[in-house]
């Protein structure tokens, strides 16, 4: 009897637990209606991939909750790169247990945009009382269908970067360089002098050629089709491949991108006079180069020509209002106001080191102020890039074929041109563009 | 009338307690799994909007290179892994088997620590070994013997010699143990007949050893082929999704990139269905041509 009993309520127990978590599985994401605590502010939760995102918003939501009658309590989750965006993907496509706003790097969000009915709120309305101060390139690269998806943390004005101290004893003045042959010309008597290089190439990404593209006021995409074989492009890569091949005056970077630990630590040894990458680089310097301190002079980029731009926009990550918000209309505001009011925008600058979407504050005296970047790049880094405002413009990275254009070039394209030097730049990209227009 | 209808539990209980796999297996295995056959017909744009396209995704990976490209990848990589992965754990075994060699169990989980590390942080280690500088820690070796340095990860042989390192150094000591447990299943007289028959150690190994270890052989043959198909991992830390000449490329690859790069779950899916397809093949195959299901299996 008692043995019987015994065995039952072991079966009860199984049960019991099977049951709890099988429900465990599907319920933590019925969360959706109205999710606010016991004490009537609105819970927000938020993904990233970025520390320091995290940090920057909890911070954004605590000053929120001084200014602001509905408050917010905001429940930050950093996920690795990847796994955020397959988690993000999955719930999205589902419809359930994706978070409330969401950081989505600029080639992610161009997969999630290619959807007539992307799974984002707009953010039109938050945005309008601070359209004039905003970066336009920077909005035009979440627009769809004229929403605007997503508001960027920077503008990622792109800048030349050079080490001071292997110029010096190059003899070179980095304020003469004014056009690539200028540059060029200097890398070779860098390369002779020091035995350094002017430059390393990317072959795995795609920052330099964009760059160059951009401030030619061209592009590779066009009504969703490639057009690689115009000019500009051409230039880009046919330059970047002489450095390498024809001047001599770089190699293949490390690592292939520059934006990687073994890139990091060569550029951190003096190896390489200089780098043209998005102000984001800054915080890669800053953090992964801390020989380079005080000998880093940042300057326009080089031209190819009379009226190119000397700049251009690079990267990027959005935050985002995704449609399974609880409460869209005030999570759309706290986005803009987290990034888009004054204070806030300095803050950008304060705690993450970029250049903020909010242009009208770089002018403002507090970004000369002590941090670690004014310590690291000297106080006038914003005296550079405010003459380039204007000037900051990106190739397309969220139409249709963005993703398929980029594979296509990473994979076949820079191997047999940057990597190898097997094709011309031309026929390299003219071989792209009847793959990719077939 | 007994049949006062009880609760039989004695009949039950087994359903019961099978129960969280059974519906665990059904929830999270079949459905995704012929949803995923489903979806390999359709084209999926984004969210919530899927539209039946027949076979226009079986007719895009027909003629899809990258689909070749890894395929022969993964035939290349399954092949040496197999040609190293099984004679050489398996003479090992056969050394820690033997009696009256010293530090046994050291060895033992020497070989076997490897398998315990994450695939990623080995495969991170295993990048920097193999960089293109100088100072790489292969490139060092190299320059030892005047070659070098060599661009590892960047051109084909080199790029699959480095995959296969480090699958050998993963998986031979998981091997090992498999051998080793075989081994110890071989009864010690045929060995005792074989010193009666005169037989020396290498006719010992040639004609008890191995022929007694066939089923343990089998099944790490089988395992090695899913794994040699499955390659994912250490490719997306050596290259990420994009390998330059698809160097890299496996048939996992396609599918991630398929999915979380370009959005195409219906493709993403076709693929997933091909790999099936291919492994059920090439299993089938190999346990017909061993001999597994054949009278005297």
């Amino acid at each position: 009897m008692k043995k019987s009993f015994g065995k039952k309520l072991g079966l009860a127990m199984l049960t019991a637990v099977t049951a709890i978590g099988l429900a465990a599985c599907g319920n933590s994401s019925s969360s959706s209606d109205s999710n606010k605590t016991s004490d009537g502010k609105q819970e927000i939760t938020f993904w990233t991939f970025n520390d320091a995102h995290a940090k920057f918003w909890k911070e954004a939501a605590t000053s929120w909750n001084k200014t602001h009658k509905q408050k917010i309590k905001l429940k930050a989750n950093v996920l690795p790169f990847d796994q955020e965006n397959q988690k993000l993907t999955v719930a999205l496509n589902s419809g359930t247990g994706a978070p409330d706003m969401v950081d989505v790097e600029l080639g992610q969000g161009a997969i999630q945009l290619k959807s007539d009915n992307p799974p984002y709120y707009p953010l039109n309305s938050a945005l309008k009382p601070y359209m004039d101060v905003l970066v336009k390139s920077r909005l035009d690269n979440f627009k769809k269908n004229g929403n605007y998806y997503g508001l960027d943390y920077h503008v990622g004005t792109t800048v030349t970067y050079y080490n001071t101290e292997i110029l010096e004893k190059a003899g070179v003045n980095y304020k003469d360089i004014k056009t690539w042959d200028d540059y060029v010309a200097a890398g070779k008597q860098v390369k002779a002098k020091t035995g350094k290089w002017m430059n390393e190439v990317e072959s795995s990404a795609l920052f330099q050629m964009d760059a160059m593209i951009a401030q030619q006021k061209s592009d590779y995409i066009k009504n969703n089709k490639a057009t690689l074989t115009n000019e500009a492009t051409v230039n880009a890569l046919t330059e970047l491949q002489n450095w390498i091949y024809k001047d001599k005056i770089a190699r293949v970077a490390v690592g292939n991108s520059l934006d990687n630990d073994q890139f990091f630590a060569e550029m951190n040894k003096g190896n390489v006079a200089s780098v043209t990458m998005p102000s984001w680089y800054m915080e890669r310097m800053a953090d992964h180069m801390p020989k380079l301190k005080g000998k880093i002079a940042i300057a326009p980029m080089p031209v190819f020509k009379d009226g190119d731009y000397r700049s251009a926009g690079g990267g990027g990550t959005g935050t985002m209002v995704t449609n399974q918000a609880a409460n869209k209309k005030l999570t759309a505001k706290f986005v803009v106001w987290g990034k888009a009011s004054k204070k806030q925008a300095v803050k950008i600058w304060e705690d993450l080191g970029f250049d903020p979407v909010r242009y009208d504050v770089w002018k403002e005296p507090v970004m000369k102020e002590d941090n670690k970047y004014t310590q690291y790049f000297g106080k006038d880094i914003f005296d550079t890039f405010v003459q380039l405002e204007d000037q900051v413009t990106s190739t397309t990275k969220t139409a249709k074929i963005s993703p398929t254009l980029n594979d296509y070039l990473l994979k076949n394209t820079l191997p047999s041109t940057i990597l190898k030097d097997k094709m011309t730049a031309k026929s390299a990209l003219e071989k792209a563009n009847e793959a990719l227009n077939k | 009338m007994q049949s006062k209808r009880k609760i039989d539990w004695q009949k039950i209980a087994p359903y019961l307690f099978v129960s969280p796999f059974i519906i665990s297996f059904l929830v999270f295995s079949l459905y995704p799994f012929i949803n995923a056959i489903i979806m390999s017909f359709q084209q999926v744009n984004g969210f919530n909007d899927a539209k039946f396209i027949g076979f226009a995704n079986y007719k895009q990976m027909f003629n899809d290179g990258d689909f070749y490209a890894a395929l022969w990848n993964v035939v290349r990589y399954g092949f040496w892994t197999i040609l190293i992965l099984i004679p050489l754990p398996m003479l090992l075994a056969y050394l820690m088997n033997q009696k009256g060699i010293p530090f046994k169990g050291f060895f033992r989980s020497v070989y076997f620590v490897p398998v315990l590390t994450s695939s990623v942080v080995a495969g991170l280690i295993f990048k920097y070994a193999f960089s293109s500088e100088k100072t790489g820690v292969f490139n060092v070796w190299l320059s030892h013997i005047g070659v070098g340095p060599v661009d590892w990860l960047n051109s084909s042989g080199t790029a699959m010699f480095a995959l296969v390192v480090i699958a050998v150094w993963r998986w031979l000591g998981v091997n090992m143990i498999y051998f080793l447990s075989g081994l110890q299943g071989i009864s010690p007289e045929l060995y005792e007949s074989a010193d009666m028959d005169g037989a020396n150690g290498f006719q010992k190994f040639w004609y008890v050893t191995i022929p007694l270890l066939k089923p343990i052989t089998i099944y790490v043959l089988t395992i090695s082929i899913m794994a040699g198909f499955s390659l994912f991992n250490e490719t997306y830390v050596y290259w990420g999704a994009q390998s330059p000449n698809n160097v890299g490329t496996t048939l996992v690859t396609l599918i991630y990139k398929a999915a979380f790069t370009n959005g195409n779950f219906g493709y993403s899916c076709t693929l997933g269905v091909a790999l099936f397809v291919i492994v059920v093949v090439v299993n089938a195959i190999q346990t017909r041509a061993m001999g597994l299901f054949s009278d005297e299996g």
